[in-house]
């Protein structure tokens, strides 16, 4: 399985990469939006994505995300700073996007995380 | 000096600030509790230097508040004296070396207009080490970006310590105006860059503000970043 690990502090993405990859996971890491798009390029089965991102917010990063055919498919796991409450995300908001999760960083702990991203793979994006 | 009274606007505005700074907390102290979860799982997979380096940071950030947040309600005076901005420059790149390497960029600094200036060193620093923080937006371009420190004089008695990108990834009046609004809120994203809870700006502005200066969006050469404006010292200029 490889995913695309969107986050844009380096320091924090190195230890969730490293804790996915010794659960066997490939992980592929952008700091911004624009990078992300390039990442995805090299075919990838999750997104894992912070809201909170340089120059964009994360939602528009999903308008961009789902406007190309080939990644509509791609379930999306939130991994941010910002709960959903926050967020003010419902469900359509979710299912228009594809987000199989939003997954709260505070209270989230690696194992979470890794449990969550293997679950959506099994998730049917529409 | 007794201390300044504190009226409910000053309430108001150290609510945001409190609130900003305690987002903030949350990412050094997030890295912290989830690189002992991973070194639990494989302890060579972390590096406890950075994690060290981060809780350090974060206490660096505390006390920069605190230094803030005690001027600006005159529980501390600072102490105004002739300074070189060079010397400044120095310390705050050796500072934030450490962090602008984590955040892949290569400091520069620029002394050739480096003139003395009023100001009290420990929060000349500060602010200049906040300012440099709101400036670095993580990457990871295969190049090192540039952040560069440079001076410039904007009147006679004025003289402008700038912190710059190359670039587009500047500020405008209204966005420095729009942020300081927000601070505290869910997220502060300033310019086309950087995401910050605001507690930077909130520093380095309080500080400035108390040596008589001020924060303002600064553009140089192509180049682009915040700057503190600051008294010339006539005492060192005249030597």
């Amino acid at each position: 399985m490889k995913i695309l690990l969107i986050e844009p502090q380096n320091d924090f993405a190195r230890v969730v990469s490293k804790s996915l990859e010794l659960g066997g996971i490939e992980v592929l890491h952008a700091s911004d939006a624009q990078a992300a798009v390039h990442a995805a390029e090299q075919g990838i089965d999750v997104v894992v994505l912070e809201l909170a991102l340089p120059g964009h917010n994360g939602l528009e990063f999903l308008y961009e995300f789902r406007s190309y055919n080939d990644w509509r498919a791609i379930p999306i796991v939130m991994y941010s700073h910002i709960s959903s409450e926050e967020a003010g995300f419902n469900a359509e908001i979710y299912d228009r996007f594809g987000v199989v999760a939003h997954l709260y960083k505070p209270t989230t702990s690696l194992k979470k995380l890794e449990d969550s991203v293997r679950g959506a793979v099994l998730e049917p994006v529409r | 000096m007794g201390d300044k009274q504190i009226t409910g606007s000053d309430h108001l505005k150290s609510d945001k600030v409190l609130k900003a700074l305690i987002r903030e907390l949350k990412n050094p102290l997030l890295l912290v509790a989830r690189s002992s979860e991973l070194a639990a799982k494989d302890s060579r997979a972390v590096d406890f230097a950075e994690i060290e380096k981060t809780a350090e940071q974060a206490l660096q950030l505390i006390d920069n508040y605190l230094l803030s947040a005690q001027s600006e309600y005159g529980q501390k005076q600072l102490q105004l004296e002739p300074v070189s901005l060079g010397s400044i420059f120095y310390d705050v790149a050796n500072e934030i070396n450490a962090l602008a390497k984590a955040n892949n960029y290569e400091l520069q600094v620029d002394t050739r207009h480096t003139a003395p200036v009023m100001v009290d060193p420990q929060a000349a620093r500060t602010a200049l080490g906040s300012l440099s923080q709101i400036m670095m937006i993580p990457n990871s371009d295969k190049r090192a970006k540039i952040l560069r420190f440079t001076a410039f004089k904007k009147s006679t008695s004025e003289v402008v310590a700038g912190v710059l990108v190359p670039g587009s990834e500047g500020f405008t009046e209204a966005e420095l105006a729009a942020a300081d609004r927000l601070q505290g809120s869910t997220i502060t994203v300033l310019g086309k860059g950087s995401v910050s809870s605001g507690i930077h700006l909130a520093i380095a502005q309080s500080l400035a503000e108390a040596m008589g200066g001020q924060v303002l969006p600064v553009k140089r050469l192509r180049m682009k970043g915040l700057g503190m404006q600051l008294i010339k010292s006539e005492q060192l200029a005249l030597v």
